[in-house]
């Protein structure tokens, strides 16, 4: 399945303390415009009538995607019945919202799109996330409020948490906290990807996101019928006991070459969300160039030697190969300004299976060899 | 949403001004039940009769008018089991599920009802905390315990309605407290959202308000009520007992006492209790 990432608008009601949004120093606060809502569908309906058996998932992402209103979605509605007359069962849609704007307005069309779940992401901790000329508390209640507009409307929906070093201190607060919101598309904890030398308050190392996750495993390992959908460890397990043949996450299939493209407001195609927040790998316009013609760009070859590169040197003596790949090419350009080296975060998946993983759970992972 | 039930007095002013609803009936032991029954199925379906009376079992007369009709019989205490000889068949025959505060002999006399084939009904509704250990061992029993025995109330329903796909359970319609299912009635017609409510005398509206959306949104609203909690980042919301109790007994508490304890150990008797009829090792 190839994975739009698509961005209508930067723009966001909220200033949450680590948002990567603005790296590149150019925020692109305009709309996607009908044109180029309508090129997005037509590209995509092309790229389906080329590839029989392919499926796009459109995650509509941002800046806050539910800024721009209920219209917008119904032109998206209205763009691909137009566009898409025989490849729509093909495309299915997802939202990564703050939840924050979520009214019932947005219900009607988001069942008419296929939506049944939104993912969305949320920090217990104070002042992380603030609405704009706001404090914390104002965010969550407007996140709580959404919610529970959601679960009445019939929408699953499922939370990421940034752990920040000011969540370190206290990862079992913060395991209850959302479990216990009990969202049923589940809780992942993601480590903030900060600068560590000019975000210290804020930003950690693979190590001490390791340490984080090492004392939540074995509260999920003794009651996982409990929490069934605890990421990373859900996914984790499941690698590991397919032997390292099902990934879930881009940032561990090693295959993004592929898989991935990011579409900003103005139709520019980066490689992936993060890779168009940081204003890196532009692959020109969506008016200019079809998905074929990105999947054939020279850097996305390039990336695609990555596997094979990192499996012959910096990966080579790695047991856990099979779990994470190298990682995200984007890890390693923030470490080394390079796309070609391993991730910097190692230590949080295979350094984690070998301190925490495999002496709580007893399994020795037996990974498929690289092909 | 399911049809809501009303409990109410069983009041003739009150129940002639109600058509075509599902009722709970409130009503003493002395009261002729045969005439409210009758009344009741006139124009209303029966839910459940709900004989209320501070007075001990030993003191309740079994009613043979009870007969073939859900009883639910409130009583203060069991009073001494020696008295009660002659009439627990008759309890049992008549199907009677026996509700009690939670005060500890009762907790133990729960234990003998329930062993002896009798239902009961605790009242775990967030008023007086338990003797939470007590209580600890007595849902163990119920839960676990491998020798027959009747259900207990409400750790059967928690158990049958826990849900293993990371859900939370809302349990409080074993009390009849659910507000998206019961309103609790006075004799006045006036409205509460909960049993407790309606001892407090705070009303939410009368019965002319019954289908309005505004109580429709009050019910809304203290249903989804737990997420204040949150919003406060109150120790609840932090408690892995919260999966089953929800916040029940957050209010006035400024640290965790023996409820996250109790319901953090229910969870896990609720799963091995799943586990163990998984491998046809029954419990009770």
């Amino acid at each position: 399945m190839v994975t739009l990432i698509v961005k209508p608008s930067e723009a966001c009601n909220a200033a949450c303390v680590y948002c990567e949004v603005d790296r590149k120093g150019w925020l692109k606060s305009k709309i996607m415009s009908p044109e180029t809502l309508d090129m997005l569908f037509a590209r995509i309906d092309a790229f389906l009538k080329e590839r029989r058996n392919e499926q796009i998932k459109i995650v509509w992402h941002g800046g806050e995607p539910l800024l721009i209103g209920e219209p917008f979605y119904r032109r998206i509605l209205a763009a691909q019945r137009q566009r898409c007359a025989d490849t729509e069962s093909r495309i299915c849609h997802t939202v990564q919202s703050n939840l924050t704007l979520f009214s019932d307005e947005f219900v009607e069309v988001f069942r008419a799109l296929g939506i049944t779940s939104v993912g969305t992401s949320y920090d217990p901790v104070t002042e992380v996330r603030v609405l704009k000329g706001q404090d914390s508390r104002a965010y969550d209640e407007a996140f709580l409020a959404g919610t529970a507009r959601l679960e009445r409307a019939g929408f699953d929906w499922g939370v990421i948490c940034v752990v920040t070093r000011l969540s370190l201190e206290r990862p079992l607060d913060l395991f209850y906290f959302l479990t216990n919101l009990a969202p049923q598309g589940g809780v992942m904890f993601n480590p903030i990807l900060l600068d560590k030398a000019k975000h210290q308050y804020l930003a950690i190392d693979d190590k001490e996101f390791s340490a984080f996750l090492g004392v939540l495993f074995p509260v999920w390992w003794a009651h996982r019928q409990r929490y069934p959908r605890v990421e990373p460890f859900h996914s984790l397990t499941e690698t590991i006991l397919s032997g390292g043949r099902r990934q879930f996450y881009c940032t561990d299939a090693g295959q993004c070459a592929d898989t991935h493209i990011g579409i900003g407001p103005d139709g520019a195609m980066t490689h992936c969300g993060r890779s168009g927040d940081w204003g890196l790998l532009d692959y020109g316009s969506i008016h200019d160039r079809s998905f074929a013609e990105v999947f054939a760009d020279a850097r996305r070859v390039e990336l695609r030697r990555r596997g094979e590169a990192l499996r012959n040197g910096a990966c080579r003596d790695c047991d856990y190969w099979a779990l994470c790949h190298g990682g995200c090419p984007l890890d390693s350009w923030d470490a080394t300004g390079s796309f070609l080296g391993k991730t910097a975060w190692c230590d949080s998946r295979g350094g984690f299976v070998k301190t925490t993983f495999e002496p709580v759970t007893g399994i020795k992972p037996k990974l498929m060899e690289a092909e | 949403m399911t049809r809501t039930v009303l409990i109410c007095p069983d009041d003739p002013s009150l129940l002639g001004r109600l058509a075509g609803r599902s009722l709970g009936i409130r009503l003493a032991p002395s009261a002729d039940i045969a005439a409210t029954v009758a009344m009741v199925r006139r124009r209303n379906d029966l839910f459940r009769l709900l004989v209320e009376t501070p007075l001990p079992l030993t003191d309740i007369e079994p009613d043979i008018a009870w007969q073939g009709l859900p009883v639910d019989l409130a009583v203060g205490s069991v009073g001494r089991f020696a008295a009660l000889t002659g009439r627990l068949d008759a309890l049992r025959a008549l199907g009677v599920t026996v509700c009690l505060p939670l005060g500890d002999r009762n907790l133990t006399d729960a234990r003998l009802l329930s062993s002896l084939g009798i239902r009961t009904r605790l009242r775990l509704d967030g008023g007086t905390a338990p003797d939470w250990e007590r209580l600890s061992d007595l849902m163990t029993y119920a839960l676990l315990g491998l020798v027959e025995h009747a259900p207990i109330e409400p750790f059967q329903t928690i158990a049958d309605a826990c849900r293993t796909d990371g859900r939370t359970t809302d349990w409080l319609a074993a009390l009849f407290d659910d507000p998206q299912r019961f309103l609790h009635l006075d004799a006045e017609g006036r409205i509460a959202l909960s049993r407790r409510d309606l001892m407090a005398g705070a009303f939410v509206g009368n019965l002319a308000a019954l289908d309005s959306p505004a109580l429709a949104a009050c019910r809304r609203q203290r249903a989804e009520a737990w997420r204040q909690a949150f919003l406060d980042d109150h120790f609840c919301a932090r408690c892995p007992g919260w999966r089953l109790c929800r916040g029940r007994y957050a209010a006035g508490k400024s640290a965790a006492d023996g409820c996250a304890d109790f319901f953090t150990e229910m969870a896990d008797v609720v799963e091995q209790r799943a586990a163990l009829r998984r491998e046809r090792r029954l419990p009770w």
